[in-house]
């Protein structure tokens, strides 16, 4: 049994039924990501296991203690809230030293605390400034810090990056792991986005609609997504319908409507029988490009091109029913309107029942 | 061109309104200076003899004072618990009736004093224990409870309740909770409307000389009793004593509040 350990946790709202026996259970020190997309049940979970709202069914157990009767207040679960909900009357350093004055500490040790907190999130010298006066980044660290400094037994992160611009969000991404490693604690991360799951994570629960779909460590989620729903929400972009033609060993045989063929020898793949209706999917990473005709390539028309710094996002059409999605990187090929040539390596192509 | 002419224009009638607003009340402390008998302008000498007169003079205009801020300080004082609180639970709390709720707090400003006055006079001339400073302060806790309320709620409805609850799991108990953060944080609207709430009960007449006795009189109701009968500046001396005390209370907030509080 782990140290944070959920059991059977459900929470209805009347008739609407936000999360559904829902167990998790996370070792000390381990970080968990709940990935989902809005209105999935994974905020409702946070604020259970933190004692803002009480479940209909189900336990949150903290180091063996059963807490749904413990109030908010004295569960020692530090929060990271979306909007950070930082004090706005407060400065900087009444903001962290908040929880650390409820707790009556000498004044020294108040300061101590504060200042090699400040200096681990990296904001020395700010102690003296309202949260106003801070930028975006900077109030994000505040919070973080003002929940680090209580040294919580668990730490919730609400959507920690979703309000930082592309750059900050990387720093922030290696930050937040550094201290979590730091100080060695059991953390949940809330967040709609499968690239910072993947990266701060050990492992990876996806939920959808109060459910939970796949657990696994963000590797095997981010190769082997369970279902086809997953997959498009780990960025996979491709559900493509096609029927079995042939299966031999390990090797699966699809055509789609258009009459391409496309093979899987993907092993944690559906078994699916000849003849069956299947979808597969791909990375449009994975997806190779050529400007010429080669072995094993299919011919298609590219619809559109766009721009992501070294990677280009390419819509290809023709060749399937619905338009292919390819991303490449340092791609010199054909432009809109002309001929492509891509190939979907078999390996990597993953396919699901219907 | 036409901006020129705008602006010309507007500087006119800012000019005219306030001149409008502010040329009575000079001629009136003007007038609380004149040495003659009657209210005359221009004056036909200074003195302080209106000053003097104020206590010398044969209606205690001094209790009337007192008793006028021992009702307005009261009643403001316990609408503030009243008017916080509710503001509080129909701000936090989605319930149903929670709209005509807020409508039902506020709805004394919109009925006329008059008739409030005269439902009062009814109900309570049965009720023979009441005295008519118990009877003033409930009218008046009735009719200045929504200043308090709207001056709260103003700053409640754009209240981040998420750091009540970001106080909670940082350790603080509700009552923590309380006093270190959302009191701190709607203090400005409950000051700006416990002085709008005093200001309105101190000046209030028409609901005190309805419930009024001639042993409780507040000073309004005893500056309307004084002109009905006597015509001289002692009523202009008390004006601008008030008016003097007006400004020294908005200078004071200014100072530890900030007018832009009250307006926002």
């Amino acid at each position: 049994m782990g140290y944070l350990s959920i059991k059977g946790l459900t929470k209805r709202y009347g008739d609407f039924t936000a999360v559904e026996n829902i167990n998790i259970d996370l070792e000390k020190g381990e970080m968990i990501a709940l990935l989902g997309g809005s209105g999935c049940g994974k905020t409702t979970i946070l604020r259970m296991i933190a004692g803002f709202i009480e479940p209909n069914e189900g336990t949150v157990e903290i180091n063996g203690q059963v807490m749904n009767k413990i109030p908010a207040y004295k569960r020692n679960v530090g929060i990271f809230f979306q909007n950070y909900a930082l004090f706005p009357h407060m400065t900087v350093y009444d903001n962290i030293a908040f929880s650390l004055k409820l707790k009556k500490m000498d004044k020294d040790v108040i300061r101590e605390k504060v200042e090699s907190i400040l200096s681990l999130v990296k904001l020395e010298g700010l102690s003296e400034r309202y949260p106003r006066e801070l930028s975006g980044g900077q109030q994000q660290r505040v919070a973080l810090a003002r929940a680090l400094v209580m040294e919580p037994n668990v730490l919730l992160l609400d959507e920690p990056l979703s309000n930082l611009d592309a750059k900050l969000r990387v720093e922030m991404q290696v930050e937040i792991k550094r201290i979590q490693r730091t100080l060695g604690i059991t953390t949940i991360i809330v967040t709609h986005d499968h690239e910072e799951a993947v990266s701060l994570a050990d492992r990876i629960i996806i939920m959808n609609a109060g459910h939970i779909l796949q657990v696994g460590s963000p590797k095997y989620v981010f190769n082997h997504p369970k279902t086809p729903f997953i997959a498009d929400f780990m960025g996979f972009a491709n559900l493509i319908n096609g029927t079995v033609r042939e299966v031999s060993d390990g090797k699966t045989s699809v055509r789609t409507s258009k009459g391409a063929i496309v093979n899987s020898t993907d092993t944690e793949s559906d078994k699916a029988a000849v003849n069956e209706d299947v979808i597969f999917t791909i990375r449009p990473e994975n997806i190779l490009v050529s400007d010429k005709p080669e072995e094993g390539y299919l011919k298609g028309k590219v619809l559109s091109l766009t721009y992501k710094g070294n990677n280009t996002r390419i819509v290809v059409e023709g060749i399937f029913e619905e338009p292919l999605t390819v991303s490449s990187y340092d791609y010199e090929g054909p432009a809109a309107g002309e001929e492509i040539y891509v190939a979907l390596p078999e390996s990597k192509v993953i396919i699901y029942k219907k | 061109m036409r901006d020129d002419r705008v602006n010309w224009f507007s500087k006119l009638v800012t000019v005219l309104a306030y001149t409008f607003i502010l040329a009575p009340m000079i001629i009136i402390v003007i007038i609380s200076f004149n040495s003659g008998e009657a209210i005359e302008f221009p004056p036909s000498g200074f003195s302080l003899r209106w000053y003097e007169y104020i206590v010398t003079g044969p209606t205690n205009f001094l209790k009337g004072l007192g008793n006028s801020l021992k009702v307005a300080a009261v009643a403001t004082i316990f609408d503030i618990f009243i008017g916080v609180f509710a503001s509080l639970s129909v701000t936090k709390y989605n319930f149903k009736g929670r709209g005509l709720l807020v409508s039902f707090f506020t709805s004394p400003m919109f009925i006329p004093s008059i008739s409030f006055a005269f439902v009062l006079l009814r109900t309570t001339a049965s009720i023979k224990m009441m005295t008519p400073f118990i009877k003033i302060l409930i009218g008046h806790l009735v009719i200045i409870l929504p200043y308090i309320i709207r001056n709260t709620m103003s700053i409640l409805v754009n209240y981040n309740w998420t750091i009540e609850d970001a106080a909670a799991s940082l350790g603080a108990n509700p009552a923590q909770v309380f006093f270190k953060i959302t009191l701190p944080l709607i203090k400005p609207g409950i000051i700006s409307g416990a002085m709008l709430s005093f200001l309105y009960s101190f000046d209030e007449a028409v609901i005190s000389s309805f419930l009024t006795s001639a042993k409780f009189l507040t000073l309004p109701v005893q500056i309307i009793n004084y002109l009905e009968f006597t015509f001289d500046p002692t009523v202009a001396a008390i004006s601008t004593i008030l008016m003097a005390a007006s400004l020294i209370i908005m200078i004071l907030i200014n100072k530890f509040v900030g007018l832009d509080s009250m307006i926002n």
